[in-house]
């Protein structure tokens, strides 16, 4: 059944998930299987911190199974799951602002605790946090969702031109935080 | 071309995202320009070291059961678990159950030790008996068969009979030692030697308890019957083994006691963390009390394995582990009686861990037990610490 699964489109995926029987349940979970990744990526990194970015991470999927029955057409569905995700992300960082304003990023940094991070990853992380969140968005959405350059602008609706020139500013922005440390690493 | 120029054209050439058109006009500048050559070499830094974080970021395992459990979606169940078994890495494996395992066991000896030091085994446990009653003692005796008899006592029952400590009392019952032996020769006639003093419990009774004994290794039958009230059952084997205080020093319940110890119980989740059973089991403990024979006290010491039951509560703590969200301390509390007659209560604390996606628990702790008895009118107590290890099954 799997196997069949992952020949299908996106699109085909979403009709079958539309059905609500036993092929939509598979069908829900190959969906998972292909974009889980990076739903997870982008929550992790927008939100920082690791409970809440499994919250909005968790919460994205169930809203889009619970939502796919009144879509009746699905052109980008990554698109769509990243649209969900964007919109709890941004709820929780209301929610959180509104709890408290000087845990938000300390939060951010100090709940980071995979195995993964290195220095210089540390680094970023810091710098990235003291983006403003609209150039930060768009950084997660370049760095690791691998989108292009139209498809932010398709999914923030804004122009191509300001895309670029908020990409621009964020990433001179992690770079000059990051210069003298770029230099050290690369003296090694 | 000036340098925020540039700037956005290495940035764009970096994404891909520059026109082929324009990449020899960059191509040109970066060749007479060191500085433009040292931002490019940074920003590609920068972007090697997000590309590899966005490739190692993957959501817990236990988020698609969160989904799929909140969403009704049973089907999925057993395929998450084929998934999941079936992408594991032999080193995944081993964290999964390798630590977990080695941490509980590291964790439960350091409480066996502490708790044993804490207890201060006591050989002075047998209280002194003023009673002059002679009753029928209730405990079923597994006085050793096969103990090598004392030298200095002829009959096969001297090697559980000691005199007292007390070298007054010692001396006094050295001079009856002619009545004594009398006394035993009479308990050998009367075919009631692997049985305490008027012992209640017949031979079958005794080849009964024995064999019930082994029945107990046997691995638990299963059950299939569904939880309709939506809450988990937990049907648990375990394995006890620990120390009584008092030991006496009788060999031959000793050759298994790591296996001859078990119990199995039934609990049901009450709320998210608490759940209610039952538990029943068979376990060696070591008994030591006075008896009264003909106005002489004789200290009695026995091995036997008696059986117990008893209701309990099992609490889960809500903390982690070395963040592996699957193991968590537990602590259960077990109060009930045995069959010699007098309450028990038990106190187990260790780990469980419960592999994602799985329908099984394994744990392991530390126990301690209270048993309470009576014979001749005298209460007596038996403490026994150990450590407990096993299994829960659920449904």
């Amino acid at each position: 059944m799997q196997n069949n699964l992952e020949k299908l489109s996106d699109n085909e995926l979403f009709k079958m998930l539309s059905n609500g029987d036993k092929e939509g349940e598979y069908a829900f979970l190959e969906i998972y299987r292909r974009y889980s990744n990076r739903i997870y990526a982008y929550c992790k990194r927008f939100l920082g911190d690791r409970e809440d970015a499994m919250d909005v991470f968790q919460d994205t999927f169930i809203k889009f199974y619970q939502t796919s029955k009144d879509e009746r057409e699905m052109t980008n569905l990554p698109a769509f799951l990243l649209r969900i995700a964007r919109n709890l992300c941004l709820n929780a960082l209301r929610q959180r602002r509104q709890s408290t304003e000087i845990e938000d990023y300390m939060h951010f940094i100090n709940t980071e605790k995979d195995n993964e991070e290195t220095e210089l990853l540390n680094l970023i992380k810091t710098a990235l946090s003291k983006l403003p969140e609209e150039y930060r968005e768009i950084f997660i959405l370049r760095e690791y969702q691998g989108m292009s350059y139209n498809e932010i602008a398709n999914h923030l609706n804004i122009s191509l031109p300001l895309v670029k020139v908020r990409l621009f500013r964020a990433k001179e922005k992690l770079r000059e935080i990051l210069a003298p440390y770029i230099t050290e690493f690369s003296k090694f | 071309m000036e340098l925020n120029e540039i700037t956005e054209k290495i940035i764009e050439y970096l994404d891909g995202e520059l026109p082929h058109s324009e990449e020899a006009e960059l191509f040109a500048a970066l060749s007479t320009n060191e500085e433009l050559r040292t931002l490019m070499r940074e920003h590609l830094a920068i972007s090697r070291t997000i590309y590899s974080d966005a490739t190692s970021l993957q959501p817990p395992p236990t988020a698609a059961l969160n989904i799929v459990n909140a969403l009704g979606l049973s089907v999925l169940n057993n395929e998450i678990n084929n998934t999941q078994s079936v992408s594991s890495q032999p080193f995944q494996k081993a964290r999964k159950f390798g630590v977990p395992i080695l941490i509980a066991l590291l964790s439960s000896l350091l409480t066996f030790f502490v708790t044993y030091y804490f207890f201060k085994p006591n050989e002075s446990d047998v209280q002194n008996s003023k009673s002059i009653v002679q009753t029928p003692p209730i405990i079923i005796s597994t006085i050793a068969q096969d103990d090598k008899p004392n030298t200095n006592l002829s009959t096969p029952l001297n090697n559980t009979l000691q005199t007292k400590n007390n070298l007054d009392k010692r001396e006094t019952l050295l001079s009856e030692q002619k009545d004594i032996n009398d006394e035993f020769q009479k308990i050998e006639e009367s075919n009631i030697n692997r049985k305490n003093d008027v012992n209640l419990s017949s031979e079958k009774n005794l080849a009964t308890n024995l064999e019930s004994r082994k029945i107990s290794f046997k691995e638990p039958t299963y059950f299939t019957f569904k939880n309709e009230q939506n809450k988990n059952i937990y049907f648990t084997f375990r394995g006890i083994a620990g120390k009584s205080f008092p030991n006496p020093g009788i060999s031959i319940e000793e050759r298994n006691n790591i296996l001859s110890n078990a119990s199995l119980g039934l609990f049901f989740t009450q709320w998210d963390n608490i759940k209610f059973g039952i538990e029943f089991g068979n376990e060696i403990f070591g008994l030591s009390y006075l008896n009264t024979i003909n106005g002489i006290e004789y200290i009695y010491e026995q091995k036997p394995a008696i059986y117990w039951g008893a209701v309990g509560i099992d609490y889960v703590l809500p903390f982690e582990i070395l963040n592996q969200p699957n193991l968590q301390p537990f602590i259960t509390l077990l109060a009930g009686g045995s069959q010699i007659g007098g309450p028990l209560i038990k106190g187990i604390g260790g780990l469980k861990y419960r592999p994602n996606r799985s329908n099984f628990e394994i744990y392991l702790g530390a126990e301690g037990t209270l048993l309470f008895y009576q014979n001749q009118k005298n209460y007596y107590l038996t403490r026994k610490i150990g450590i407990t290890y096993g299994i829960s099954i659920i449904f």
